[in-house]
């Protein structure tokens, strides 16, 4: 949903819950309102951290001698390049089952994570077509 | 040169061990926990109402003292209203709600693995409290004070127990809200969204606004006993009347959120066994919106007899009669659903069909308690005990019966066992009006609830209800062989689609579905919607 459709949605929810605690606490009942703040920062933070997450984008670029990974919202603010023949992608199981496991590209001393927003499946077929993908184009 | 270095080869990702279930942000397996906690606490509860029907077989004191049967009462209703109700609610929630928006999770996993395990902890707090000096609640589940203050040291385990219950369903409402703002698949409008779907937005925002006065509510009972406020004490300069009106200023609300998603589940079962389309699908969510809306309006129907001006009684009597409207567009859907549909009576169809009709005999003695000068008859006897129990048992118990048996196949991938599934419903069904019909009759006749002891003249219809607490309370065993027999793999292997006119998003995934759901977001038309 857009982010402007969020908020006026999430205005009126707010408008009614706060509605209600100003209410009570001009009956004297002064309690309600800290409650209905609380939980209206928490499902604000819940909503932007959402928005926020569902925004972000990862464009990795595979080029005839680079490999340019480009990370942000509605434009980029990381780019990293990596020399393509010596890309090494690589995919650490974490020693938790429980933690998700977390794919780098690495070259030259330099590694990049990407893919952390995926989950266990995807971030494994991530691999797998980037390691083929990387291939065809230096047999190409 | 180029390489890739898999040291992960392990295909689906699934924890094993206790871990799987203490840490999970799976949704599957977080709904998994809801329901089965639900069950467990449908049991704990309804263990609480077999005593509290042992001892109201004959007239006297049997097996309980006063105190006790009332703690009974009290943990009961706690008991059956956040441990059973609200966590079976989320239950289905959690499971459906990504697969029917094709999402591949919930917003928040980790906060929906919190939002689960807060629930333990919490029943944990409530429960100690029979092992306190001073015993358990015995005040009633409405908490009045200044009764609620005479509890002993259990009263501060009872705050927060309550406090920590509105947490984890405050947390479950946000995700809720957060999921469906912002993880529905490509083409899943608003106006696609599966029912189930919408009315759980719309509880989710009942919970959002009512639940911060039930936290102000008993934070001001703690403050009263133990910080010297009085907020709620006469002597202070308080008002003790002013607790019941905020204490159902969330109440009745309350009931909405645990019956709306009921609604949703029966309008997603009646049109797949009436092979039609929901008949007026805009009209039930603008309805189940008035209902949300209304519900805040009509509090003060619960206290029609501590005094109030009469323009007060008036408001609050034609208010709660315009719930009726709404609700009534609901049922005429449903009905309009069914009407010249080739319809077959599989277990969740029974179920569903069964909330239709006695939850319209809770709602039509609900309209009777609304009308104020009669309610003073009614008020505090077994005839609102026999309304609410309609209400909620076959209102809202039977549709989360109506979905377990609708989802049960694809949540196992294989079927259940239909045989045991109807005599589960015939049983239930029976016993259930054997249960609290009657009460309808010693309500009206004047037996007042809550109390251990009644006159001789009550005695035999009290001996049948008994009998069908108990053959209720029975029947539910066959719900635990049904889900074990699944749960274990036992019978037909279920196809993809389950049910040969299954209309959804989670209807296209396997039986079971995948550990995660929709790895590549579905993109959704009118063809694969709901609507």
């Amino acid at each position: 949903m857009p982010w402007r459709q969020q908020v006026f949605l999430f205005s009126i929810i707010a408008a009614f819950s706060l509605g209600i605690g100003v209410g009570f606490f001009m009956q004297g009942l002064t309690l309600i309102l800290p409650f209905a703040g609380f939980e209206l920062t928490a499902l604000a933070i819940a909503l932007y951290i959402s928005a926020w997450r569902g925004g972000r984008k990862e464009i990795i670029k595979i080029a005839r001698y680079k490999v340019t990974v480009e990370v942000g919202y509605s434009e980029p603010h990381t780019i990293k390049e990596f020399d393509r023949a010596w890309l090494q992608i690589v995919l650490i199981k974490s020693r938790n089952p429980w933690y998700p496991s977390k794919l780098f590209l690495r070259s030259h001393g330099k590694q990049m994570e990407v893919g952390k927003f995926l989950n266990e499946e995807e971030r494994k077929a991530l691999s797998i077509t980037l390691k083929q993908s990387v291939k065809t184009v230096i047999n190409t | 040169m180029s390489e890739a270095v898999a040291h992960d080869d392990h295909h689906d990702h699934k924890p094993t061990g206790i871990g799987r279930w203490l840490f999970s942000t799976n949704h599957k397996d977080i709904g998994t926990m809801y329901l089965v906690f639900s069950l467990i606490m449908f049991f704990v509860g309804g263990a609480m109402a077999m005593v509290i029907r042992a001892e109201l077989f004959q007239p006297g004191l049997q097996f309980v003292d006063p105190q006790f049967f009332n703690s009974m009462t009290t943990v009961h209703a706690l008991v059956m209203i956040f441990g059973a109700l609200m966590p079976a609610g989320v239950g289905l929630a959690n499971w459906m709600i990504p697969m029917m928006i094709g999402a591949p999770d919930m917003a928040m996993p980790r906060m929906n693995n919190m939002s689960f395990w807060i629930l333990p902890f919490a029943f944990t707090l409530l429960l100690l409290t029979f092992f306190m000096p001073g015993g358990a609640p015995a005040g009633g589940w409405t908490m009045y004070p200044p009764l609620v203050l005479q509890l002993g040291d259990g009263f501060p385990f009872l705050i927060f127990a309550v406090h920590f219950l509105g947490v984890s369903s405050i947390m479950g409402a946000i995700n809720i809200i957060a999921t469906v703002f912002n993880m529905r698949a490509p083409g899943m409008t608003f106006m696609r969204l599966p029912l189930f779907v919408w009315t759980w937005i719309i509880t989710a925002f009942l919970l959002i606004a009512s639940m911060p006065v039930l936290a102000g509510a008993v934070t001001m009972l703690l403050t009263d006993k133990y910080f010297g406020t009085a907020f709620f004490n006469a002597a202070g300069g308080g008002d003790p009347v002013l607790f019941q009106h905020i204490f159902w200023f969330f109440g009745h609300p309350e009931v909405y959120i645990l019956v709306l998603p009921s609604f949703g589940i029966i309008s997603q079962v009646i049109p797949t066994f009436s092979r039609k389309p929901l008949f007026g699908y805009a009209s039930m969510v603008y309805a189940t919106a008035s209902i949300a809306f209304l519900s805040f309006f009509v509090w003060a129907h619960h206290m029609f007899t501590v005094g109030m001006p009469l323009t007060g009684e008036l408001f609050f009597m034609y208010a709660t009669m315009s719930i009726a409207v709404p609700t009534g567009v609901k049922i005429f859907n449903w009905m309009a659903t069914m009407w010249k549909g080739s319809m077959t009576f599989e277990t969740p169809m029974l179920f569903s069909i069964g909330v239709l009709f006695m939850f319209s005999i809770g709602g039509f003695s609900g309209l009777m308690m609304g009308i104020t000068p009669v309610d003073f008859q009614y008020h505090d006897t077994y005839f609102i005990v026999a309304h609410f129990h309609y209400v909620i048992v076959p209102g809202i118990i039977y549709g989360v019966f109506a979905g377990v048996y609708y989802w049960l196949p694809k949540w196992t991938g294989v079927m259940y066992d239909e045989k045991l599934g109807k005599l589960h419903f015939w049983l239930s069904t029976i016993s259930v009006n054997v249960l609290f019909f009657p009460m309808h009759f010693i309500g009206l006749a004047g037996m007042p609830r809550r109390i251990p002891d009644y006159n001789t003249i009550f005695t035999g219809w009290n001996q049948i209800i008994s009998i069908g607490g108990f053959a209720f309370g029975l029947s539910q065993l066959i719900l635990v062989w049904v889900v074990i027999k699944c749960a274990r793999g036992q019978g037909e292997k279920a196809t993809d689609q389950v049910w040969e006119s299954a209309h959804g998003l989670e209807w296209t995934l396997s039986s079971p579905p995948p550990f995660h759901s929709f790895t590549t977001p579905p993109q959704v038309t009118d063809a694969t919607a709901h609507s």
